[in-house]
């Protein structure tokens, strides 16, 4: 009897490398859990104000939740670097560069939403931690916030914040194995044009047209119209997706 | 299944391919032999789709074989620069290779493992160099796929691991017969079982022929240095030596030889022995010129 041939369609592998992947790096979950720990240990210790006389005295401790988010973030990036880094094992196993991609960016996507999750269950549980342990505890305004519209706006939030940072690792891991040696010299000079080009403009144009890290942060972090946030997260999402498409696209494997 | 046509690879300055044409269109069991850098390697990750040529066109199952899913999921690459999931211990990564090859024979995995002594449960990472290539050779093979590309399988393992190795190809072959090439050094060992053989030098294809054929391509011609002379001028040689003082032996092509339609008397003072197929490689593939012996005696 000789080898049968299959023809499988693209998606059906894709689909079947997300599981695989899913399967191997179950361990991301365990990171996840040991960084949002130390989340939780940073989280309640964020700052002590405290007052007295003589006769009394009394200390308030300040309960955040950004050493969470802090953490969640850089799980996430971490992910995404990981994930553009092992490029190579897939392709000994049936794969071509798009199911790798797809397979790629539905784990960021699945390991975005864990993170959303836990992050929105994690306000609940600090409050509630925080409640017990301490007497005096004053918690951030946003756990004041409550109800369901609240919720799914603090777990949309969150998975594309989570995101979009996973996607952007995920963009600078694959530009790094198309360009090897050179992506190190692209990132200098693309650093080099942006002062550059933001000292230049600012001179030209006037100082509303220089951008700084600062306005960078602005422009994601304090929109306060909700669609153009989405918008912008939306876009930003979908062009680092684009970018590491085009850097997979025709990548040779172990070259 | 697989015709490659002027196939060419560069890597920056260096040509690894050049030329390099070939046709398979049914089952076999061929031998990729060619020295260290003569593009086998290459080769075989074109066929797989890794890399893509730089001139040329590498068709697999009749399409181009470059990213193509449907060339990934009917070919197998076996090759020492392998890597798979960190921490993975072997049953799982058994499972990984039966989920995406659908011909994959777990049962044969399974057996082969306990029969070279592989512990299922212990990590990929942990293995020695030989245990390694042995479990990579056992799941390529269990996956069954219509084209098996195996470079360099018995890097690092023991002649008794080998030696049962080769019998588990052929046995495999023969149950399933499908496109197995193998690049080896091991070419005394490998010749066993081989049916074709392939010789790549410089990047191109210098010999595509049965394995009997290979094995009588060059013939040891030895007489008297007077006998010999004419032929050394009339032939290509590929090795010449002084037996002492009366004895000198020349390898020419066979066919080159038969073709010279020697006189009986002429052909009766020469002694014709054939060549090992390992000593043939050496000899068609050796450095023109600068050899060891003026390197030491300049």
């Amino acid at each position: 009897m000789n080898s049968i041939i299959h023809k499988e369609t693209q998606m059906t592998i894709a689909l079947r490398q997300t599981r695989d992947k899913l399967y191997h790096n179950a361990n991301a979950f365990m990171y996840l859990i040991i960084l949002q720990l130390l989340g939780y240990f940073l989280a309640n210790n964020v700052g002590m104000s405290g007052s007295g006389t003589e006769y009394f005295s009394y200390t308030v401790r300040i309960a955040s939740s950004v050493p969470l988010i802090f953490f969640t973030i850089i799980w996430m990036l971490l992910q995404g670097l990981h994930l553009a880094g092992e490029k190579s094992r897939e392709y000994y196993l049936v794969s071509n560069n798009f199911t790798a991609y797809f397979s790629d960016i539905a784990v960021l996507e699945i390991f975005a939403v864990t993170g959303g999750v836990t992050l929105l269950l994690s306000e609940s549980f600090l409050q509630v931690m925080v409640s017990v342990l301490y007497e005096n505890v004053t918690l951030q305004a946003s756990f004041s916030e409550v109800g369901f519209i609240n919720y799914v706006s603090l777990f949309v939030t969150a998975t594309l914040y989570l995101l979009m940072f996973g996607a952007a690792a995920y963009t600078v891991g694959i530009l790094r194995a198309r360009f090897k040696g050179r992506f190190f010299l692209g990132i200098f000079l693309l650093i080099a044009l942006l002062i550059f080009g933001s000292v230049l403009a600012a001179r030209l144009l006037g100082p509303a047209f220089g951008s700084t890290i600062e306005s960078a942060v602005n422009f994601y972090l304090h929109e306060t119209r909700g669609m153009i946030w989405f918008l912008k997260m939306a876009v930003t999402i979908g062009a680092l997706y684009g970018i590491s498409y085009l850097g997979i696209r025709n990548l040779e494997v172990n070259a | 299944m697989i015709q490659c046509e002027e196939l060419t690879k560069d890597f920056g300055g260096t040509r690894a391919l050049n030329g390099c044409s070939f046709q398979i269109e049914a089952p076999t069991l061929t031998g990729v032999i060619g020295v260290n850098g003569a593009g086998k390697t290459t080769l075989f990750k074109i066929l797989a789709g890794f890399l893509r040529p730089s001139s040329g066109e590498a068709r697999v199952l009749g399409e181009p074989a470059f990213q193509n899913i449907n060339v990934a999921q009917n070919v197998v690459l076996n090759e020492g620069r392998m890597t798979f999931h960190a921490n993975a211990t072997l049953q799982e990564l058994v499972h990984s290779y039966g989920r995406f090859y659908l011909n994959f024979d777990e049962k044969l995995a399974r057996g082969l493992l306990e029969y070279f002594q592989l512990d299922e449960k212990r990590q990929y990472s942990k293995l020695s160099k030989g245990m390694a290539s042995t479990f990579r050779l056992i799941i390529t093979l269990a996956a069954r796929a219509p084209i098996t590309l195996l470079d360099e399988p018995a890097n690092g393992m023991d002649p008794t691991v080998r030696k049962d190795l080769y019998e588990v190809i052929l046995k495999d072959y023969i149950k399933v017969p499908r496109i197995i090439l193998i690049a080896s050094h091991y070419l005394g060992e490998m010749e066993q079982i081989l049916e074709n053989m392939l010789l790549i030098h410089g990047g191109k294809v210098m010999l595509h022929s049965a394995l009997e054929e290979f094995q009588t391509f060059l013939v040891a011609l030895k007489g008297s240095p007077q006998a010999i002379k004419p032929i050394e001028e009339k032939l290509q040689v590929y090795e010449g030596k002084d037996f002492g003082p009366g004895i000198r032996q020349i390898v020419v092509k066979r066919e080159a030889f038969q073709q010279l339609q020697l006189k009986e008397e002429e052909a009766g003072v020469l002694k014709t022995t054939g060549i090992s197929l390992e000593d043939s490689f050496i000899y068609l593939t050796q450095r023109k010129g600068g050899g060891i012996d003026e390197l030491y005696h300049s």
